[in-house]
């Protein structure tokens, strides 16, 4: 079971993913959090993220701010990755190298999305202003996108993120 | 005439192959005219105000002579509109192009995200 949900900045997509993921049936809900921590201001903001999430139900956190380790999840839990977008920078712009960072960060997903639990994915819309950016952006917005392709291929739901509110795409989202 | 459209890298140009067997290729505004699939048609339309034609315009040349054409364009206006006038102008005629094909009787279009294509008209 797999729920893609993705949108423009501060669309709503967050707390829509949050909910989806609390109405799936699942022994335990994870929250894996991608974002790095390399500050105070950074470690502020991570204990208040805990703090809102935990009014919401959430088992636990999982911080993974770089690679994506599947293994650390339980087979059977709901997962919400958040987000994408985070994800692909902290890979591709770690200091490690890859001839094809879709072909890579694809099979660091696809162990998470196998599991027999439920995951539900947050990505970010980036790629309708016509701007031309540098080789490096625009190959993170080519892999970043092209994540979000495949992943609405698998989906059971897919769902674009309007003002807090769901455009479905595809499916549907197990609270409406 | 069918459109298919979507933000850059939203699969656009795979879906249209996969739904009309048909691979679009870059064209120049000459050979758009008689390409069986057109891709990159925000990037055609750059091509076509260098060489001093206008948006509208060069839609209503496809009409006529290529009405049976598909083709793929990025969605380029969803972002601060730029200061550089060329580049203004650019998204300017791409959607007025793109309005004039899409009122044409029998045009067909889809908006693709994320490579799921919904049909809109």
């Amino acid at each position: 079971m797999l729920i893609f949900i993705s949108g423009g900045s501060a669309s709503g997509k967050s707390a829509l993913a949050e909910r989806a993921c609390m109405a799936l049936d699942a022994p335990q809900h994870i929250y894996i959090a991608t974002m790095p921590v390399c500050s105070d201001e950074d470690r502020r903001k991570v204990a208040r993220h805990h703090a809102l999430r935990a009014g919401r139900g959430f088992s636990g956190t999982l911080e993974m701010p770089g690679r994506l380790d599947a293994a650390a999840v339980p087979p059977d839990a709901a997962v919400l990755l958040e987000c994408l977008s985070t994800f692909t920078a902290n890979r591709m712009f770690s200091g490690e190298a890859s001839d094809d960072w879709l072909e890579a960060l694809w099979g660091e997903l696809l162990p998470l999305i196998d599991r027999p639990g439920p995951t539900v994915i947050v990505s970010a819309d980036v790629g309708a202003d016509g701007a031309a950016y540098d080789a490096v952006t625009e190959d993170y917005r080519r892999v970043l996108t092209g994540l979000g392709v495949r992943l609405c291929a698998r989906a059971d739901a897919a769902v674009e993120a309007v003002c807090g509110r769901a455009l479905v795409h595809k499916g549907a989202l197990p609270m409406i | 005439m069918m459109i298919y459209i979507g933000g850059a890298g939203h699969g656009q140009a795979a879906l249209c192959e996969k739904e009309t067997g048909r691979a679009p290729a870059p064209c120049t505004p000459e050979t758009a005219l008689t390409a069986p699939a057109i891709a990159d048609f925000h990037l055609l339309i750059r091509a076509v105000l260098r060489a001093g034609g206008d948006g509208p315009a060069f839609a209503r040349a496809l009409l006529a002579q290529n009405p049976d054409a598909v083709l793929v364009c990025d969605e380029i206006g969803g972002g601060i509109v730029p200061l550089d006038p060329f580049e203004r102008r650019w998204r300017e005629e791409t959607g007025r192009a793109l309005e004039t094909l899409a009122a044409a009787p029998g045009t067909r279009l889809v908006r693709v995200w994320y490579g799921i294509g919904e049909a809109l008209q």
